[in-house]
């Protein structure tokens, strides 16, 4: 007899040999044993997780000639010729190549016709999503009304191919894929029924490779046994498994995390004097990154492992790193790896790869350094900032103190007009402020509105600076509204201190102020000052100040005074002179 | 409303033409039975099918006006009505002679019951067939259910089966197997083989066995992200996968249902109620009643924030050429 592979000759036959998939195998036998089986059934999940197996173990429970029962007798003759596939009614139909209508339709046909020697017409369909659309159609007639002796036994891996009208009229069953230790246990049984020695340890490297597929881990486990001579070892599983990798790339991580980059290119260097592909090992150590950073993060799945293990040994390894050390490494490898589509050097942007890997959490410490650096700047800023405000509002209180009650009404005024008048700063202005700053600025300010825009000039027709010191000035406008466009006007707010430089050859600072709001802080500052007068100890009283004082007091006089401004009115600014007796 | 209809049936109170039209395929079906059980039971069974989309409506016609052979009258089906809904012109896969079809209707063949099947939402009412079928046919409507009556739904069927479920496993079942009436009859006959004797199904059972639907997935999926249970989370990713399920589809799906959410937060936010951003969002209350109370909708911010990085994870999906399956399960493990 010729050599039957593991995964043909140990086929389960009944419901009891079938691996995992309790609840599937629980339904199917209660439907058999109270006879509430109906005429269409799905089975989907992947590949290698008993889809075709139940279907056939159905297929004779269903037909065998001591049934109603749980499970087929396997003796019975019916049985036996299922098994074989010789059974007439039991008909295996593999849709991926028999895809076409005429082959759907010929089977069909034969539907109508009663089963010649068992109870039912079993029709399994492996691959169903294969099938074409129309032969989907053919199929759907059918099972839309099927004649009672007919069932029909669906299995596929992809049931998102399957169109709905097909699934809905299927019960259907998602087979799950089979844990570790279900394939574990199952190839100890198998192992131990052909009586060959096995190790454990062997069996977990398969069942882990095999993800959750029995038949892969079968046919794995044959390679294995007939690869090794006498006894199987960790290093045959580990070669036929093709997860050779996993103890060079521990090494090489744990290089990395050491920075002993020396260590990690001779690692790539053995590796590819082995005959790897750069660019396979590339993909490969992204692999092995990506099973550390589930690791990390979802350290019971170790069932999604590709290269690593849930060993100890490597959730160590993993805990070495940190979430972010390994998704810069795997941008990195990422980007190697696009970067060697285009190159025949692989080898050497591997090797860099490696390198600037190595580096990666100094870079990581390199930029918290820096960070602390500008953490301390932010502080030392931030502390400015605070003492800025501290002195801004205490200006603020200061004028809200002396201001008179009108202070709030003020307040709206100026958020209704939409303004930001910087009254703290303008005060600090008119206590540096002296007459000969203000003549300066009035002695160009001709010339300074000849040279403006035009529309900026007209922004600046009714406006006119009011008090200026040795580095700013206050210029007050008649409408808020143009103080307003003036402060919102980017290029006015630039190119006008730049022009008055130009003429002056100071920078100007400039401060915009409707007039309304002039007279109320020019007012609150005399009141302030008069009182900071009046008490000797009150700092600053050098000669600029009062000079400024004295200015103010004289312009307050000039504007509000009723009988002044008539006879300024009459005669003209320039003409009118003020004595004050 | 519909049980009335059937109730006429089975009282043998059968109209000549049918119209059965809606998406809950279930009451189509059920329609369908009902009258052909009532039929059976007068004697031999002709039935006589049509598609709509490869054959002509003539052919419909001139099958019911044909004399029954072997039963007083025989049952003729026209699936896929197309011609009753708005389609584009010229789109159409057959002409059919409407204006027959609207003299037909006047005197409908008194040998034959004809059932025209639309599955569609909404009919054309504009159309003029659309309203003579409404007015010679007997009309029944197939509309989804609202969540209470399909709980009373699920209780009657289970019923049928002899077996009993908690609220909270109605709940779950509804959660997992979505609201298609077929899908749930077929899911129910299922969990009830499984159980066997036992008369209690519970949500462990549920659980197991239910088959669940792609968009289910997603959800928990989604949920699992942005709760920031990572490892449930690329858990179901991978089922996903070995399921042949493209990680630029799923990222979609995962983009319309976080998009869900931030709708639901600012419907909410605006004081709807439930069935209010359902009707606003055109989307089944049950999805909002899931969503309206989750904790993630008071974080506007990062449902944003996450929108952004599954775009990022789009253009990364369709440019970078590296390993597709990768590029998403690294966004979940973020």
């Amino acid at each position: 007899m010729s050599y039957q592979a593991f995964y043909r000759a140990y086929r389960p036959q009944s419901f009891a040999e079938m691996s995992g998939q309790t609840h599937i195998k629980q339904t199917l036998q209660n439907a058999l044993l109270y006879n509430k089986t109906t005429h269409a059934y799905l089975f989907s999940g992947p590949r290698g997780t008993g889809k075709t197996s139940a279907a056939k173990i159905f297929a004779k429970a269903l037909n065998c000639e001591n049934g109603p029962a749980k499970e087929p007798c396997n003796t019975c003759e019916t049985c036996k010729s299922i098994t074989e596939g010789s059974n007439t009614d039991v008909i295996e139909f593999d849709a991926a190549s028999n895809s076409r209508v005429e082959e759907m339709r010929d089977i069909i046909e034969k539907v109508r016709f009663a089963p010649s020697n068992a109870k039912y017409k079993v029709y399994i369909i492996d691959e169903v999503h294969m099938l074409s659309t129309s032969a989907f159609n053919a199929l759907l007639k059918t099972l839309e009304e099927p004649p009672a002796h007919a069932v029909f036994i669906l299995a596929t891996t992809e049931p998102h191919k399957i169109p709905l009208t097909i699934i809905s009229r299927c019960q259907r069953f998602d087979f799950k894929r089979i844990t570790s230790s279900d394939i574990v246990s199952r190839m100890e049984e198998v192992l131990t029924d052909a009586k060959i020695e096995y190790d454990e340890d062997v069996l977990k490297i398969i069942a882990q490779s095999a993800a959750g597929g029995m038949r892969d881990a079968l046919s794995m486990l044959d390679q294995v046994v007939s690869f090794s001579a006498d006894k199987m070892t960790i290093e045959d599983a580990l070669l036929v498994t093709g997860s050779i990798g996993q103890e060079v790339f521990f090494q090489l991580a744990d290089a990395l995390i050491d920075k002993d980059i020396a260590k990690a290119l001779a690692c790539i260097e053995k590796l590819i004097e082995d005959g790897k592909d750069p660019v396979r090992l590339t993909e490969d150590f992204i692999t092995f990154y990506r099973d550390l950073l589930v690791l990390l993060v979802a350290p019971e799945q170790t069932e999604l492992l590709e290269i690593a293990t849930g060993d100890s040994m490597f959730l160590e390894l993993a805990s070495k790193f940190q979430v972010d050390t390994l998704y810069k490494g795997i941008s990195i490898l990422t980007n190697t790896q696009q970067e060697m589509r285009f190159s025949n050097h692989a080898k050497v942007y591997l090797e860099t790869a490696i390198i600037r890997l190595a580096h990666v959490p100094k870079e990581g410490t390199v930029s918290s350094e820096s960070n602390s650096e500008l953490e301390t700047k932010v502080r030392v800023l931030e502390t400015q900032l605070q003492q800025l405000q501290q002195q801004l509002s205490q200006g603020m209180t200061l004028q809200a103190t002396t201001g008179t009650q009108d202070q709030p009404k003020r307040q709206r005024q100026k958020s209704s007009g939409g303004v930001k008048v910087s009254s703290g700063r303008i005060s600090e202005i008119l206590k540096t402020a002296t007459k000969t700053d203000i003549q300066v600025i009035k002695s160009q300010w001709a010339s300074i509105l000849q040279q403006l825009q035009k529309s900026h000039a007209a922004l600046l027709n009714d406006a006119e600076p009011v008090a200026a010191s040795s580095n700013a000035f206050v210029l007050k406008f008649k409408y808020d509204i143009h103080c307003q466009m003036a402060m919102e006007n980017k290029t006015f707010s630039t190119s006008f201190p730049q022009l008055i430089a130009n003429l002056t050859g100071t920078m100007y600072e400039v401060l915009y102020v409707p007039e309304e709001n002039w007279l109320k802080i020019r007012e609150d500052f005399i009141k302030q000052n008069g009182l900071k007068q009046s008490t000797p100890e009150t700092e600053g009283n050098s000669s600029e100040p009062n000079d400024s004082m004295e200015l103010l007091q004289a312009m307050e006089q000039v504007s509000e005074d009723p009988l002044i401004v008539e006879a300024e009115k009459l005669f003209g600014k320039e003409f009118v002179e003020v004595q004050d007796n | 409303m519909i049980s009335e209809k059937w109730m006429q049936i089975s009282n043998n109170n059968i109209s000549s033409v049918y119209l059965l039209y809606g998406i809950e395929a279930y009451f189509i079906e059920e329609t369908l039975k009902r009258i052909k059980r009532q039929l059976s039971d007068q004697g031999e069974l002709e039935v006589i099918t049509f598609d709509m989309e490869e054959s002509k409506v003539d052919e419909v016609m001139y099958e019911a006006d044909t004399i029954p052979f072997f039963s007083d009258k025989k049952l003729v089906i026209a699936k896929n009505a197309f011609f009753l809904k708005a389609t584009e012109k010229g789109k159409e896969k057959i002409a059919h002679d409407t204006l027959s079809l609207e003299e037909w209707l006047k005197s409908p063949s008194p040998s034959a019951i004809t059932v025209f099947i639309a599955p569609y939402e909404k009919l054309d009412e504009r159309k003029k067939i659309t309203k003579a079928m409404k007015q010679a046919a007997n009309v029944i409507e197939s509309a989804s259910l609202q969540v209470h009556d399909l709980k009373g739904w699920i209780l009657h069927e289970l019923s049928s089966h002899g077996k009993t479920m908690s609220d909270g496993a109605i709940d779950c079942l509804i959660e997992l197997g979505g609201t298609d009436l077929v899908h749930l009859q077929t899911e129910l006959t299922k969990i009830a083989t499984y159980v066997g004797e036992e008369p209690e199904i519970d949500v462990d059972t549920i659980k197991k066995l239910l088959v669940r639907t792609l968009e289910q997935d997603v959800f928990t999926l989604g949920n699992a992200y942005l709760s920031g249970n990572k490892s449930v989370a690329i858990e179901i990713y991978h089922d996903l996968l070995k399921r042949k399920e493209d990680p630029l589809k799923l990222n979609a799906l995962i983009a319309t249902q976080v998009r869900l959410m931030v709708q639901v937060s600012h419907l909410k936010k605006k004081g709807y109620h439930a069935q209010q951003i359902a009707n606003q969002l055109k989307v089944h209350p049950y999805r909002v009643k899931l969503l309206i109370d989750h904790p993630m909708l008071h974080n506007e911010q990062k449902l944003l924030q996450t929108l952004n990085d599954l775009a990022t994870v789009d253009l990364q999906l369709k440019t970078l050429n590296i390993n597709r399956d990768r590029i998403l399960e690294m966004f979940l493990l973020k």
